[in-house]
C-alpha cells in the first residue's frame, strides 16, 4: 500500500494522547460544595500502586480512531499498473479567437498577434483547434473538422496562412459575441469524448471599448476555461472623435450650421494637442484651416464645427496629431432637408385660435433633421402636384366646400389616409360622400362635458399611449360631440369612445385608404384636446400610421446593414462603394458590405449617399482591466499553461493521484473511524453510568 | 466563668430523658418556624416540671417606694389604703431583659451533610429562644448578618413583633462570606442599654478580631452567649469521597482526600475551638458548641442553666457587695 500524502501518517502519533489520558488516574470532575475550606489543605494525588491502564477496550477504540483518521488523511492506494488512457483522451479542445478589429491596426499589434498565434498553435499541434477571427462578426478561419483532417505537420502553416487573409479590418470589437460563438462551437463539439480540458484563447488587445454587454448574466460552463492573451501595442495612447450621434444636424440646418464633435483622448498618452481639419473625401484636399483642439489625457472635449462652405456633397474630418491613425478620419454627409407634407382642407383661418388649423401649424417643431410642413387649402384651391404626390395624410376640417370632399375621396382611393374632423352636424353630407353612403349626425347631449372612456390601446394610433404612465385621458374634457350612427357602416372600427358611449374616433376602410373620423374638434370651442399633452403625440401617431414619416439615416458604422430604398421599382439596386466598385443587391435585401469607412452611394435617381464610419467605441483603446472579465463571471486561467506531465516524477505523481482517486480508500477509512467513534461513545456512555471509580480515562 | 457545653445527642445535662427530646430532623420537618419554636418551648416546659431546676424564672416582682415622677398608674392603691404608704407595684409582665439574637446567615450556614442544614438549626434555635423570652415578657431583638448586616429588628415586646422576627429568620442564607466583626461593631453602636446578646454562628471565619469585638460588647455590660453550630461532617470531616471540594463562600476549589486530611482538619478545628473557648473564658462569655444533630431542648436547657448560674453569680456578687 502506498500513500499519496504520507506526512499525515505522523498524525498517528496522536494515539499517545488517549494512552496518556488513560494512564493518568482520573480525579473527579465533580465539585462537591463544602461550607468552608479554612481548615483544609490540598491533598496530594493519591499514589496508587496500580499504574496499569484502565479500560483497555476503550483505549483501544480511541487509538483505533486516531490510526484510522491518520491513514485516511494519508490518502492510501494500492499500487497496480494503471490501464493506459484511451488514445486521444488527453486531447485539449481549443478555440483561438483572433481579434482583427480596427484597433488591431495599431502599430505592431498584428505582428505581435501572429507571433503569439504561432507559439500557441505550435504547442497545440496534437490538440483539436479551431481558429476564429472576430471583430463585429465572427469569421471561421479554421474549424475543428478541417484541423483534424489536416496532417499534424501542416496544421500550423495552414492556420497561419488563413490568418494572413484576415488582416485587421474596420470593425469594432464585439468580444461578447465572439465568446458566445466560440462557446457554441465547443458545445457542438462536446459530443466527442474529451478527457482533457476545453478552453477558449482570446488573442486580443482587449481595449476598453470592447463590447461585453452580452456577457452580463450569462452562465459560463464550468468545464470551459478562458485564457487571455492580451496584446500590447508598441505605442500606447490614442485619440478619437465622433460626430455626436443624437442630433448630428439641427432641423432645417443649412450647410453652414454647426456640427458637434466630441474628441476623446486615452488616459495612457502624453499627447494632448490635436488639430481637426475638414478635407475632401479623398483625405488630401483641405477645405479650410485646421482647428486646434486641446484634450488632456483621459478626457474628452465637445466642440462645434461649421460645415465647410466649399465642401461637396460629402466631406471628411481628419484628426491630426494622433500617431494612431486608424480612427483619425470621419466621413460626413451634409444634412438632408427631410420635409414631410401634411395636407389640410378647410375653411379655417391660420391665425384664428378658435379654428383647427391654428393648432395644427404650431404642433410640429422640427425634430432630428425632419420637418413636417402643413399645407392648408380651402375647398377649391388645389395642392401643388408634387406635394400631393408626396403627402400621405390629409386632414379635412368639417365641410371645406367646393370639390374638396371629392378630392379627399380621391386621396383615399389612392391608398392614403384622411382624417375627417366633424365640426358640426352639418358635416353629415361631407362625411357621407367620403364614405359613399348617406348618414345622419346628431349633436350629443352632454350633461356637462364628456371624457374619453374606452380607448383601444392596441390600435397603432394609441399604441404610444399604452404605457400606464401616459394612458390617462380623463383630464381632457369635451364640450361638443357629434354622434355618428355606426350601424350602417361596414368595416368600421371604434378606436376611442366617450363616456356616454358615443364614438370619438372611428376608422373606416374606404377604397384603398383609411378614413379616420374624429367626432369632435381639438379647438377650445369643442374640447381641450389641442391644449393637452396628448395632442402632439396623437398627430405624430397619425403621421406614423399614414406612413408620412419615412426616415433614412445618413451615417452608419462599419458592419451595419443598410435597408433597401423605399420606392424601389427595379428588381435590384446598386451601391457604389468608396473604392468605386458597384455592388448589386436584390430588391428587398439589405446592403451589408459596409466593411470600410467612406462614402457609399445608392445608385438611384437621384443617387443618395451615406457615410460609413468606424464605431467610436473602437477609439477607446485603453486596456480593459482584467478584473472586468472576472466580474462578469468568466473563469480566467493564467496565460501560461505548462504541460502537467513533463517530468517522470510528475508523471508518477499524476499516476498515483489517479490511482488514489479511482480507489478512494480514504472514504472507507473515514467511515470506519466514524463507526469506531460511535462504538467508543456507546461504551464510554455505559461506563460513565457505572460508578465513578470504575471509569478510567 | 464561661459555661461550655458540647452535648452529644441524647445526652442530657439534667434528668430530661431522651424520650422527651425531639430530634432536629423531625423538628425541621415542621415548616413553620414559629410552630417549631413553640414545639420546643412547650416540650421544654413539659419536661421542666420534672426538672430539679423547677421554679427558675427570670421574672421578678417587687414593691418599690414611690418617688415623685413615677407613673401614678402603677401606685398600689390597696396598699396605700391599708398602710398609707406610697408603693409602686412592679408587674410580672414588665420587661426586664433586652435580648438581642445575632444570627449568622452566611452561605456556609447553608451547608448540611444530612437533612438538617446549619441555617435551619440556627434559625430554629434563635426562634426558640425568642419565643421563650417573649413568653417571659422580655424584649427580643434580631440582627442577621453574613458579610454585611442583613436585617435588624430592635428589641421589643409587643404584639406582632415576634411574627416579624420569625419572618426575618425565615429568609434564606445569602451573602458571600462570614464577617463576624461588622455585626458585633454594629450591635455595640446600636444597643446602648445593658442586655443579653446571643450570637449564633458556625464561627467558620477568621477570629483574629473576634476577641476585641466581643470584649467591647462585654465591656458595655452585656451578657453574652455564643452558640457555635456545626454540621457533624464539619466536626469530624466525615466525608467519604476524595473530590474537588468547593468553598461555598469563597468559591475556591480544593482537591481533598478526607481520609488523608481528617487528622489535620480535626487538629485545626480543635485549635480554632480552643482559641474561641479561651477568648470566651477571658470575657466571661457562655460558649456552646452544638451539632445540628443535637436536640434543641438541650440547647435551651444549657442556655437557661447558664443564665441561672450567671444570675446566681450576680446575686452572690450583690450580696457580697451589700455585706
Amino acid at each position: 500500500m502506498s500513500f499519496l500524502t504520507p506526512l499525515f501518517l505522523l498524525g498517528g502519533a496522536a494515539i499517545a494522547l488517549p494512552i496518556l489520558f488513560h494512564l493518568i488516574r482520573r480525579t473527579t470532575r465533580e465539585k462537591v460544595p463544602f461550607s468552608s475550606l479554612m481548615f483544609l489543605r490540598q491533598s496530594p494525588p493519591r499514589v496508587t500502586r496500580r499504574s496499569r491502564l484502565e479500560n483497555i477496550f476503550l483505549l483501544l477504540l480511541r487509538c483505533l480512531v486516531f490510526i484510522l483518521l491518520a491513514l485516511g488523511f494519508a490518502r492510501p492506494f494500492l499500487q497496480r499498473p494503471m490501464a493506459p488512457y484511451p488514445a486521444g483522451s488527453n486531447l485539449r479542445q481549443r478555440i483561438v479567437l483572433l481579434d482583427h478589429s480596427a484597433s488591431m491596426r495599431r502599430s505592431g499589434l498584428w505582428d505581435n498577434a501572429q507571433d503569439r498565434l504561432r507559439d500557441l498553435l505550435g504547442a497545440s499541434a496534437t490538440d483539436e483547434v479551431a481558429l476564429l477571427a472576430f471583430s463585429r462578426q465572427v469569421t471561421t478561419l479554421v474549424d475543428f473538422e478541417e484541423w483534424n483532417a489536416t496532417p499534424q505537420s501542416e496544421r500550423m502553416p495552414m492556420a497561419l496562412d488563413r490568418t494572413r487573409s484576415a488582416a485587421p479590418g474596420w470593425g469594432d470589437t464585439d468580444v461578447a459575441h465572439a465568446l458566445v460563438t466560440a462557446l457554441e462551437r465547443l458545445e457542438e463539439q462536446a459530443t466527442k469524448e474529451v478527457a482533457g480540458h476545453r478552453e477558449i484563447i482570446l488573442l486580443s488587445d482587449l481595449q476598453s471599448g470592447a463590447h461585453l454587454e452580452a456577457l452580463q448574466g450569462m452562465e459560463w460552463p464550468t468545464d470551459i476555461h478562458l485564457r487571455l492573451e492580451t496584446l500590447t501595442p508598441k505605442q500606447e495612447g490614442n485619440a478619437g472623435f465622433q460626430a455626436l450621434p443624437d442630433q448630428p444636424f439641427m432641423p432645417g440646418a443649412a450647410r453652414d450650421e454647426t456640427l458637434r464633435i466630441r474628441v476623446q483622448n486615452a488616459s495612457d498618452t502624453d499627447q494632448d494637442r490635436f488639430q481637426l481639419a475638414w478635407k475632401q473625401i479623398d483625405g488630401e484636399t483641405a477645405l479650410g484651416p485646421p482647428i486646434d483642439v486641446y484634450v488632456p489625457a483621459g478626457q474628452s472635449r465637445v466642440l462645434s464645427l461649421t460645415w465647410p462652405s466649399n465642401a461637396a456633397s460629402a466631406a471628411s474630418l481628419v484628426l491630426e496629431g494622433d500617431p494612431q491613425d486608424f480612427d483619425n478620419r470621419h466621413f460626413l454627409i451634409p444634412p438632408r432637408d427631410q420635409t414631410h407634407p401634411l395636407l389640410f382642407l378647410g375653411l379655417d383661418a391660420p391665425e384664428d385660435p378658435n379654428a383647427l388649423l391654428f393648432y395644427l401649424t404650431r404642433a410640429f417643431p422640427g425634430v432630428g433633421g425632419q420637418r413636417i410642413e402643413v399645407v392648408a387649402r380651402t375647398g377649391d384651391a388645389p395642392f401643388p402636384a408634387d406635394t400631393l404626390e408626396k403627402a400621405r395624410l390629409l386632414i379635412v376640417s368639417g365641410s371645406p366646400g367646393g370639390d374638396a370632399v371629392d378630392r379627399a375621396r380621391r386621396f383615399l382611393d389612392a391608398g392614403k389616409t384622411v382624417l375627417h374632423v366633424l365640426r358640426s352636424t352639418n358635416d353629415a353630407p361631407a362625411l357621407g360622400r367620403l364614405l359613399g353612403q348617406t348618414l345622419t349626425l346628431t349633436e350629443a347631449s352632454l350633461p356637462n362635458y364628456a371624457m374619453l372612456e374606452s380607448l383601444d390601446f392596441r390600435h397603432p394610433l394609441l399604441l404610444p399611449f399604452a404605457d400606464p404612465q401616459f394612458n390617462d385621458f380623463t383630464k381632457i374634457h369635451f364640450w361638443k360631440v357629434r354622434q355618428v350612427d355606426t350601424n350602417g357602416l361596414p368595416d368600421v372600427q371604434v378606436v376611442a369612445s366617450f363616456d356616454n358611449g358615443a364614438p370619438a374616433l372611428l376608422q373606416v376602410g374606404v377604397g384603398d385608404g383609411q378614413l379616420f373620423v374624429l367626432t369632435t374638434g381639438w379647438h377650445p370651442a369643442d374640447s381641450q384636446l389641442a391644449l393637452s399633452s396628448k395632442f402632439v403625440p396623437l398627430l405624430f401617431a397619425f403621421m406614423e400610421v399614414s406612413g408620412s414619416l419615412s426616415f433614412r439615416p445618413d451615417h452608419y458604422v462599419v458592419g451595419s446593414t443598410v435597408a433597401a430604398p423605399d420606392n424601389l421599382q427595379e428588381p435590384s439596386w446598386k451601391v457604389r462603394r468608396p473604392d468605386g466598385t458597384e455592388v448589386s443587391i436584390d430588391a428587398g435585401q439589405p446592403f451589408t458590405e459596409t466593411d470600410t469607412p467612406g462614402i457609399y452611394t445608392i445608385l438611384t435617381t437621384p443617387p443618395a449617399a451615406f457615410a460609413v464610419n468606424l464605431d467610436w467605441r473602437e477609439s477607446r483603446t485603453s486596456p480593459l482591466p482584467e478584473d472586468t472579465l472576472e466580474q462578469l463571471g468568466l473563469p480566467l486561467t493564467p496565460p501560461e499553461d505548462p504541460d502537467p506531465l513533463q517530468t517522470a516524477a510528475e508523471k508518477q505523481a499524476w499516476h498515483a493521484t489517479e490511482l488514489e482517486r479511482n480507489q478512494k480508500l480514504w472514504q472507507w477509512l473515514v467511515l470506519a473511524a466514524l463507526l469506531v467513534l460511535i462504538t467508543e461513545s456507546w461504551v464510554a456512555g455505559r461506563l460513565s453510568r457505572a460508578p465513578v471509580g470504575e471509569a478510567g480515562g | 466563668m464561661a459555661q461550655t457545653a458540647s452535648p452529644a445527642p441524647g445526652a442530657s445535662g439534667g434528668t430530661a430523658t431522651a424520650a422527651h427530646l425531639i430530634h432536629p430532623q423531625t423538628l425541621i420537618s415542621i415548616r413553620n418556624l414559629e410552630l417549631r419554636a413553640k414545639v420546643v418551648v412547650e416540650g421544654f416546659w413539659a419536661g421542666l416540671h420534672k426538672s430539679p431546676y423547677h421554679g427558675f424564672s427570670v421574672e421578678f416582682t417587687e414593691y418599690r417606694q414611690y418617688t415623685p415622677g413615677d407613673d401614678t398608674r402603677y401606685l398600689d392603691w390597696k396598699l396605700l389604703g391599708r398602710s398609707d404608704r406610697y408603693y409602686i407595684k412592679k408587674f410580672e409582665d414588665e420587661t426586664n431583659v433586652r435580648c438581642h439574637l445575632l444570627v449568622d446567615n452566611s452561605r456556609s450556614m447553608d451547608y448540611g451533610s444530612g437533612p438538617v442544614r446549619k441555617t435551619d438549626y440556627a434559625n430554629t434555635l434563635a426562634a426558640t429562644l425568642a419565643y421563650f423570652l417573649y413568653l417571659q415578657g422580655d424584649a427580643v431583638g434580631l440582627l442577621t448578618f453574613h458579610d454585611d448586616i442583613r436585617d435588624y429588628l430592635p428589641a421589643r415586646h409587643k404584639t406582632g413583633h415576634l411574627r416579624h422576627l420569625m419572618l426575618a429568620l425565615e429568609q434564606p442564607a445569602g451573602g458571600a462570606g462570614t464577617d463576624l466583626a461588622r455585626p458585633l461593631e454594629r450591635i455595640t453602636e446600636l444597643v446602648r442599654k445593658r442586655g443579653m446578646m446571643v450570637l449564633i454562628t458556625d464561627l467558620l471565619a477568621p477570629i483574629e478580631t473576634l476577641e476585641a469585638h466581643l470584649a467591647l460588647l462585654a465591656a458595655a455590660g452585656h451578657e453574652i452567649f455564643l452558640f457555635q453550630i456545626l454540621d457533624p461532617a464539619e466536626i469530624d470531616l466525615s466525608l467519604d469521597q476524595a473530590a474537588l471540594y468547593r468553598d461555598v463562600e469563597t468559591g475556591r476549589d480544593l482537591y481533598v482526600d478526607p481520609q488523608q486530611a481528617r487528622r489535620a482538619y480535626q487538629e485545626r478545628l480543635a485549635a480554632h475551638e480552643t482559641s474561641v473557648r479561651e477568648t470566651c473564658r477571658k470575657l466571661d462569655i457562655t460558649f456552646l458548641r452544638l451539632s445540628t444533630q443535637d436536640p434543641l431542648e438541650l440547647a435551651l436547657f444549657h442556655f437557661l442553666r447558664a443564665r441561672t448560674q450567671q444570675g446566681r453569680r450576680v446575686r452572690r456578687a450583690g450580696m457580697t457587695r451589700r455585706a
